[in-house]
């Protein structure tokens, strides 16, 4: 007990040894601690920017949501009938009930997405006073007018701040107003002030918007307040049990949480991939920590010997993991916000996903987020720090205290088996499932095949340079540097750890990567085989039959082929899915089927996407009911196809069947093969002009090469953030190669002192080291491809079909990996002839007669 | 726990891993205050018999007391305890700490074992006074030579009052001028105290200053002086 007790009193001399450290060897703390805050700041900062857009997309539904109590919103975008408003508002269970049409719509000479809202002004005023507008002109001044009340005028249109701004309107003025294929010029009467900063809406009479823009007879949601004597269950009891097929009940959470849950896994996996440059920085700390335990060993075995207890050695290298922790996670806290600041001032919060563009609140730092990130930038540090300090402690201080710090541990056989156990463990990992949506057990099958994988290092060391021993005609610095690296396999592991982490998530990446592209591109080249693709343009018109038979019937048109877009809701808790009618047996329109059923079958065939399929766990040949036609329409699964283009699924529907069931023939997009398609651009023009006669508004035209190079263009944005990301993580690990490599050589001046005493010059030390470098390097790069390979086929077969419900086909490109293995190696090489030259120095000659 | 023996070595043998007998059946008494040499051929187990004597090895038999406690069976947090507490010692090699200070080095035992900081740094300046280093408490190691380096190492064996000083080839790394003076200096400084000493050296010059001569040889320990 009493010698217990003594330790207590050691804390001055940590402080001593801790602070000395740093002054003997202050770049390698310095940059053990940027290594933590670099990735503390990466992860911080987009969980910030992520946290803005959410807040802000949640801040805006629940905005225009007012305080109903309950909403219903229509299953497709084609809405629901306006009777159903009629009857929930005879309901005893609902106070009030406010009818809503809601579109997207373009907006004056800036073309300026907004959301166009149709409210009735009455019913409005007492559940979602936001969205009544405060009136600048006065009725004298209106144009058009229709009534007294200046809300009901229908050529009034209130704008928010936003809106004002993008269209660069001004109150008083005339705006064009285009939605759902129609073009009308509104005035603008004055603007919404109870609409929150950002969010761009033009509110005008819900009459207006029925008639104006083709809405008549259906609305897209009723915002209910429930009576007073009613509760909100016995209120969604009485809805659930009227509401048809067409109609969902909805809600303003409902409707945050099928956007957050769409994006939920892309914001997961870049916080995860931020982590990954965190976990490249625990590696560091590890690499500087076993560093700084091998030169301070005899310090060590002094303390020991003089009266330390093991675990206050221990706690001592766990304290200074804490120490860096603790600095690099305050200075990454720090650095996080000032890099989530920027981009949210320059690029705006959406970090190319597409989930939220347009969404910016301001910055929302939470306690929990702190203490979270920090923590695991603290614990990260500490772990790095453990296995050090166990090794200090576990040294025999009477034998550590006589050898060098350059102490070899040649004699040891390297364990294989714990590594290997972490790589069978990481088998067993992929095959379990996504928790809640979440590929989990990925991830840690990730960790674990990078820890097996740095684990194995020293054994795979050797295994690889030992046949080195056997090459003859070696020369003398070249027989050196191998032998040091055959007899210290710890110290080769120590060094390797950052090259191991970053090399491997850099390969992993690049791989799944590369193949997210690859199969992306296959399937647009499978898609796309008609030559020119019309859609409705920014007025989104569509074309009725006669439309559709003239515009077949124009010359150079080989086969033109109809279809149109809605959205469908199979779950009131997720986003609805898009569905799309057209001729499915299409020779120059096919659908890329992975699977279908082996005979058609009485019934309505739909072919759904494979996101879908994974989303609503669907199968081959399954029966289910879609919202659509009178009281929904039952059908069966005829096939799946792949589908990169959306995410939330999708339902491909034959055009016959679907007017069958809805009486509906219009069609607003169109594929066109043309007789002549060497003359593309010549052949375009004159349709465009011709349809545009037909249709009466300009259609948007575009060809199977400019969609092909603009939805690949949307692809690499959308991965911007994650090569980012990964180049940052990547540069860490090169960094750390350098510093670790430079630390190394640090604690063997004596060795260098000594070959410069019995005849090596100083070229012989720096090409010793030249050849440590490249030989480590190979080794690292031989581990780091490795555990990329497996671990980007986690990333592909894993982690993506869990995340985000696709699967894709693995594509390695083997140019771009060559040229970053060059890259290692030389960097390797480089790096270890640069931290050489102070090896070689006049210093190495003194340095023998030293003690340390 | 005081003793009048600050070490007794029982009949104890050293047998290496590779079964080799290193030594066997050696017998020691030290009093307090008594100052002992040991000589022998290189790799006879001098420095073997001193890490025994610390609890940094353990015997193959026999049974070794340390300020009247027995080593055996002693964890090793309680064998660190034992030896922080009751021994001090001298290297060859000198091993002082680079990065601290002559005062912060020499107070290192005495804050391990229990001193506050305050009167840990008063002990060290008084101790580096009497080795003729108490104009320099704040110096760095890289100003000094390699007689005031095994000073500063006299001073810290000695700043936590031990009861045994285990020195090994304390004059190894000195010139003979040096050595002569760092020696004169090692056995007045302890002598002033009440510990024992050890001192295992090759040097005949440096062993005649002790209260007793012993020799290791492969057949056991013998006294030089009959």
């Amino acid at each position: 007990m009493a010698s217990l007790r003594q330790n207590d009193k050691s804390g001055p001399i940590w402080r001593w040894l801790f602070i000395g450290q740093l002054r003997t060897f202050p770049f390698r703390y310095i940059f053990a601690v940027l290594s933590i805050a670099i990735g503390i700041a990466l992860g911080f900062s987009v969980h910030l920017i992520n946290a803005s857009a959410s807040d802000a997309f949640g801040d805006a539904v629940r905005n225009l949501s007012g305080s109903s109590d309950a909403q219903v919103a229509g299953a497709t975008s084609l809405g629901f009938d306006e009777q159903l408003y009629t009857r929930i508002y005879q309901l005893p269970e609902a106070a009030d009930v406010s009818p809503v049409i809601e579109m997207s719509a373009v907006l004056g000479e800036t073309e300026a997405r907004i959301k166009l809202i149709g409210i009735d002004p009455f019913r409005a005023g007492a559940i979602t006073p936001v969205l009544i507008g405060r009136q600048v002109i006065s009725d004298e001044q209106s144009a058009g007018r229709t009534g007294g009340q200046p809300s009901f005028n229908i050529n009034a249109v209130y704008l928010s701040d936003a809106a004002l701004d993008l269209s660069k309107t001004k109150v008083g003025s005339f705006v064009k107003i285009r939605a759902n294929g129609a073009i009308h010029d509104f005035q603008v009467a004055g603007d919404l002030p109870g609409i929150e900063a950002g969010q761009p809406v033009a509110v005008i009479d819900i009459a207006a918007a029925q008639w104006r823009f083709n809405r008549l007879g259906v609305l897209d949601r009723l915002d209910i307040k429930r009576a007073e004597n009613s509760t909100q269950s016995s209120l969604a009891r009485a809805l659930g049990k009227m509401l048809p097929s067409d109609a969902r009940l909805s809600g303003a959470e409902n409707e945050i949480e099928k956007r957050t849950s769409l994006s939920r896994a892309y914001r997961v996996n870049l916080e995860m991939l931020a982590l990954v440059a965190l976990v490249t920085g625990g590696f560091l700390v590890y690499s500087a920590q076993s560093l700084s335990a091998q030169t301070r060993q005899q310090q060590f075995a002094l303390l020991r010997i003089l009266g330390l207890q093991k675990s206050s050695l221990q706690r001592q290298l766990l304290l200074e993991g804490l120490a860096l922790g603790l600095v690099g996670s305050v200075l990454g806290i720090l650095l996080g916000y000032g890099f989530a600041y920027l981009v949210l001032a320059i690029i705006g919060s959406d970090l190319g996903g597409g989930y939220f563009s347009g969404s910016t609140g301001p910055i929302d730092v939470t306690a929990s987020a702190i203490f979270v990130f920090s923590g695991f930038g603290i614990v990260t540090a500490i772990l790095g720090s453990f296995s050090p300090g166990r090794r200090a402690a576990g040294l025999n201080p009477a034998q550590a205290i006589k050898t060098s710090a350059d102490n070899l541990d040649g004699a040891k056989q390297p364990v294989w088996l714990p590594g290997t156990l972490l790589i069978l463990l990481a088998g067993v990992l992929v095959i379990l499932p996504a928790i809640d949506g979440l590929p989990i057990f990925g991830y840690l099958a990730v960790a674990a095949i990078l820890a097996g994988a740095i684990w194995l290092t020293p054994w795979l060391a050797r295994t690889l340079l030992a046949p080195l021993t056997r090459v003859s005609n070696r020369d003398v610095a070249f027989d050196l540097a191998l032998n040091h690296l055959l007899r210290s396999p710890t110290q080769a592991a120590a060094a390797l750890g950052g090259i191991v982490a970053s090399v491997g998530l850099m390969i992993a990446m690049v791989i799944m990567v590369s193949s997210f592209r690859t199969s992306v591109d296959n399937w647009l080249e499978s898609i796309l085989s008609a030559d020119l693709y019309v859609s409705g343009g920014l007025v989104e018109a569509s074309f009725n039959a006669d439309q559709q038979e003239e515009i077949s019937k124009l010359s150079g048109i080989a086969v033109a082929e109809f279809s149109e877009t809605i959205n469908v809701s199979l779950d009131p808790t997720r986003p609805p899915v898009n569905l799309i009618i057209r001729p499915v047996q299409s020779s120059q329109y096919p659908l890329s089927l992975i699977a279908t059923v082996d005979e058609e079958r009485a019934g309505i065939p739909i072919w759904i996407s494979e996101p879908a399929a994974r989303i609503y766990d669907l199968e081959i040949d399954q029966n289910i009911r879609l919202p659509i036609g009178a009281g929904g329409t039952p059908v069966y699964v005829a096939g799946i196809w792949s589908d990169y283009a959306r995410q939330q699924g999708a339902i491909v529907m034959e055009s016959d069947d679907y007017t069958q069931l809805t009486g509906n023939l219009e069609r607003s997009e169109l594929a066109i093969s043309l007789q002549n398609p060497q003359n593309i651009d010549a052949e375009t023009e004159r349709l465009k002009a011709q349809i545009s006669n037909i249709a009466g508004t300009e259609p948007e035209i575009s060809n199977a090469a400019g969609i092909r190079n603009i939805a690949l263009g949307l692809f690499d944005r959308s991965f911007a953030i994650t090569y980012g990301l990964e180049a940052v993580a990547i540069l860490i690990g090169m960094v750390g190669v350098g510093a670790t490599f430079a630390a190394q050589v640090g604690t063997r001046i004596k060795e260098f002192g000594m070959l410069r005493h019995i005849g090596f010059g100083r070229r012989e030390i720096i090409m010793m080291l030249a050849y440590e470098g490249i030989l480590l390097g190979l080794v690292g790069l031989a581990a780091g491809v490795m555990s990329g390979l497996a671990i980007s086929q986690i990333l592909v077969h894993v982690i993506n079909p869990q995340s985000f419900n696709l699967t894709m086909k693995t594509s390695v490109p083997y140019m771009l990996l060559l040229g970053i293995s060059a890259a290692l190696l030389i960097t390797s090489g480089l790096t270890a002839i640069f931290a050489g030259r102070r090896a070689a120095a006049a210093d190495a000659l003194r340095a023998v007669n030293e003690d340390w | 726990m005081s003793s009048q023996y600050p070490l007794i070595l029982k009949s104890i043998s050293k047998t290496l891993p590779n079964g080799r007998e290193l030594f066997a059946d050696i017998s020691l008494s030290l009093s307090s205050g008594e100052f002992v040499s040991i000589q022998g051929e290189s790799g006879i187990g001098k420095s073997t018999l001193l890490n025994l004597a610390a609890g940094l090895d353990t015997s193959s038999k026999g049974e070794v007391i340390v300020a009247g406690q027995s080593l055996a069976g002693l964890s090793e947090t309680e064998l660190t305890g034992v030896r922080g507490r009751n021994i001090g010692f001298v290297f060859q090699a000198f091993h002082v700490l680079p990065f601290l200070n002559l005062i912060q080095n020499v107070s290192l035992p005495a804050i391990l074992t229990g001193n506050t900081r305050d009167l840990a740094l008063h002990k060290a300046a008084d101790l580096l006074n009497k080795v003729g280093l108490g104009d320099r408490t704040q110096s760095l190691v890289s100003e000094l030579s390699g007689g005031e380096l095994q000073r500063v190492a006299i001073a810290r064996a000695l700043v936590h009052s031990p009861t045994l000083i285990l020195a090994d080839e304390p004059t190894g790394n000195l010139d003979p001028s040096t050595s002569s003076e760092v020696m004169e200096l090692l056995t007045n400084t302890v002598k002033s105290t009440d510990a024992a000493m050890i001192l295992v050296t090759h040097s005949a010059i440096d062993a005649a200053s002790a209260d007793r001569r012993l020799i290791m040889t492969a057949t056991g320990m013998r006294d030089l002086d009959g």
